[in-house]
């Protein structure tokens, strides 16, 4: 190394001691650009560099250390990266010190609790490589809440401090409820099962909750006072629920098929597995994974007073699940072929909850026409009127015709799946 | 006794098997030999029922096969695959035990927290071994079992075969030939898809491995 490189790495050093002890002791509020500049560009650079620094950090770091324990991966990731570390710190402290007295210093709160609440639970289950994106989800969820304070800041919605302090409160609990879910998950992976898919399934059980649920229903409590959404905010839980069930739907069905088996599938055949317990231990899987989604959901309705609408809810979902598996026994996968078994799921799998989708669209549509065109309602899924009831009654009626049907098919499946189970018809539809 | 009467398989208008005739006693170690596409994987898969339809057998058995292709859940320890196999089959834990001594000799214990995805194939295959002996078969099937076994590996897992014959049959292909006398019971070799020869050591046709290695050579 030469004399000019060491001279450089030490000025660079002693740069930035200097720096963060001016950070430290200077009264930015007192000089008058930083004070009349307003909260929102300062925000975005904020943002931003935190967002580049962060992504920076964890795309350089080899992650050599994460088997290890998170202490020392998270040294390694500091001194690796002590540059990039040391300006992300200057930048929380920058704007800590502008931000002290404005409604800033709340997200910078939040985030550094996040943050360390999910080193221990990111510990805990041992999936470290997941931290980075991780991290770019608490920065999501930190700029959507900057943002809205901003939004309030401004005026741009007529809150209440008592209306946005309720809903704090009621945002908190939402997240509390999600990450006890999370942590049930985490004790049910552990434990072993005489169902061979549950070992593929804890992969599953690992994945990282999907926070577009929490941060839609946290978007609904902050913005409670708003007329409109206030108006249609029973189904736009609704929808919300079914169009992330749609999506986890589609990101976990290959996991549930028994194509995904392959050649462990002629194993099962051999020693006579019983593939009868194996598709309802599929269902059962399923209901699991999305208890934490479900759960929060009906968190939200307890929070805003709508009892009613829990049981519909809870129908709802039970009627996705159940003609999803009908329409997954009457159009059989009997193929081994990844691409096609994506294909057929796609196709069937989604059905129902599609049909939820489309449902309470309509009945969202027909609310807005309703209240701003004069017409006639319909169906209203939040007060407990005749047609709700009728409407749940309508679901539990199909549900019990879905459910014998299923039981006969299930029967008829188990026994035909075996017999046309063979590597024959494997190599003709490769063929093919 | 597990019998398989005018067995014939055709694929891709091919006839891959052309009338095959044997039979398998209980307790019994049977090998099956021949050149390079012979017949031998697909005669083990179509007795296994993975393809085809098996002709002749009049007991219904309880046939497992055992391949390494099996090992798909390849993110499980082989720890992990083996407390699955153990729950899947109901071992009971003193058998389990058993079982587990005995392959201390092919050093199990020395991949037993590796992951599948990173064991080499004799390794995935020591396990396979373990998979099938665990799986409490009548018939166990295994298609080349030696295959990438280094030669200690090859002589541990023979003599595993020999001691596991009183609980079950075995019946394998193989291209190491070397030992197969003392072990097997039975040796049929095939070629183009037809038995070409039997033998038995209850004949007296099993007295050293010059008996079946002329065959290749003639």
């Amino acid at each position: 190394m030469c004399k000019f490189t060491n001279f450089f790495i030490i000025s660079i050093a002693g740069f930035n001691f200097i720096f963060l002890f001016f950070l430290i002791n200077i009264d930015l509020s007192k000089i008058p650009f930083i004070h009349n500049l307003g909260y929102l560009p300062l925000y975005i650079i904020y943002l931003i560099s935190t967002n580049i620094l962060v992504n920076n950090i964890f795309n350089n770091t080899s992650l050599a250390y994460k088997t290890y324990h998170y202490v020392l991966y998270n040294f390694h990731l500091i001194i690796s990266n002590r540059l990039a570390i040391y300006a992300l710190l200057m930048i929380q402290i920058l704007f800590m010190k502008i931000m002290f007295n404005s409604p800033f210093f709340l997200p910078t709160i939040i985030s550094g609790l996040l943050i360390t609440v999910l080193v221990y639970y990111l510990d805990y289950v041992n999936k470290l490589q997941n931290f980075k994106r991780q991290m770019i989800v608490i920065n999501s969820i930190l700029s959507l809440i900057v943002l809205l304070i901003l939004a309030i800041d401004n005026h741009l919605f007529a809150i209440e401090l008592q209306s946005f302090k309720e809903a704090l409160i009621n945002i908190s609990i939402l997240f509390t409820v999600c990450l006890f879910m999370e942590l049930c998950k985490s004790i049910y992976r552990k434990q072993r099962e005489k169902n061979i898919h549950i070992l593929i399934k804890n992969k599953l059980l690992v994945l990282p909750h999907s926070y577009l649920l929490l941060i839609c229903l946290s978007l609904l409590l902050l913005l409670k006072d708003n007329e409109f959404l206030q108006m249609i905010h029973v189904e736009l839980v609704f929808l919300i629920f079914f169009l992330n069930l749609f999506a986890l739907k589609h990101r976990v069905f290959i996991y549930f098929s028994f194509e995904s088996l392959r050649q462990f599938l002629f194993y099962l055949k051999n020693i006579n597995y019983n593939f009868k317990s194996l598709l309802l231990g599929n269902i059962r899987m399923f209901l699991f994974i999305i208890s934490p989604h479900f759960i929060v959901c009906i968190t939200y309705f307890i929070l805003t007073d709508k009892f009613t609408v829990i049981s519909l809810f809870i129908a709802v979902i039970i009627f996705d699940v159940i003609v999803g598996l009908l329409l997954t026994l009457i159009y059989p996968t009997n193929m081994l072929i990844k691409d096609k078994i994506k294909l057929v799921q796609n196709s069937y799998i989604h059905k129902s909850t599609s049909l939820i989708v489309g449902i309470v669209i309509t009945f969202i549509i027909q609310k807005i026409i309703h209240n701003y065109g004069g017409i006639n309602l319909l169906f209203n899924l939040e007060i407990s009127t005749s047609m709700q009831m009728t409407l749940l009654y309508l679901i539990i009626g199909f549900l019990l015709f879905t459910v014998l049907i299923s039981v006969y098919l299930i029967f008829i499946w188990s026994n035909g799946f075996l017999e046309k189970l063979s590597m024959d018809n494997f190599k003709v539809e490769e063929r093919e | 006794m597990f019998v398989v009467e005018n067995l014939s398989y055709k694929a891709n208008n091919k006839l891959i098997l052309k009338n095959i005739n044997f039979e398998l006693k209980e307790n019994s170690i049977t090998s099956i030999v021949g050149p390079n596409g012979a017949g031998k994987t697909t005669l083990i898969e179509v007795m296994a029922g993975v393809k085809g339809k098996l002709t002749g057998t009049t007991r219904k058995y309880r046939v497992v096969y055992i391949n390494p292709d099996m090992l798909i859940l390849n993110f499980l320890t082989a720890k992990e695959y083996i407390d699955m196999i153990i729950n899947l089959n109901n071992v009971e834990k003193a058998e389990y035990e058993e079982s587990f001594s005995i392959f201390e000799s092919l050093h199990i214990n020395d991949f037993w927290d590796t992951r599948i995805e990173f064991l080499s194939l004799g390794q995935k295959q020591k396990l396979m071994l373990l998979v099938g002996v665990l799986s409490k078969p009548d018939i166990l099937l295994f298609d080349e079992p030696f295959n990438a076994l280094d030669i200690n590996a090859y002589h541990q897992a023979i003599k595993i075969f020999s001691l596991f014959k009183e609980k079950f049959s075995i019946f394998f292909s193989t291209h190491e030939l070397d030992g197969l006398s003392e072990v097997c019971d039975k040796i049929i070799y095939i070629q183009n898809g037809a038995i070409k020869k039997q033998l038995t050591k209850e004949n007296g046709d099993l007295k050293d491995d010059n008996e079946f290695i002329q065959l290749f050579r003639g």
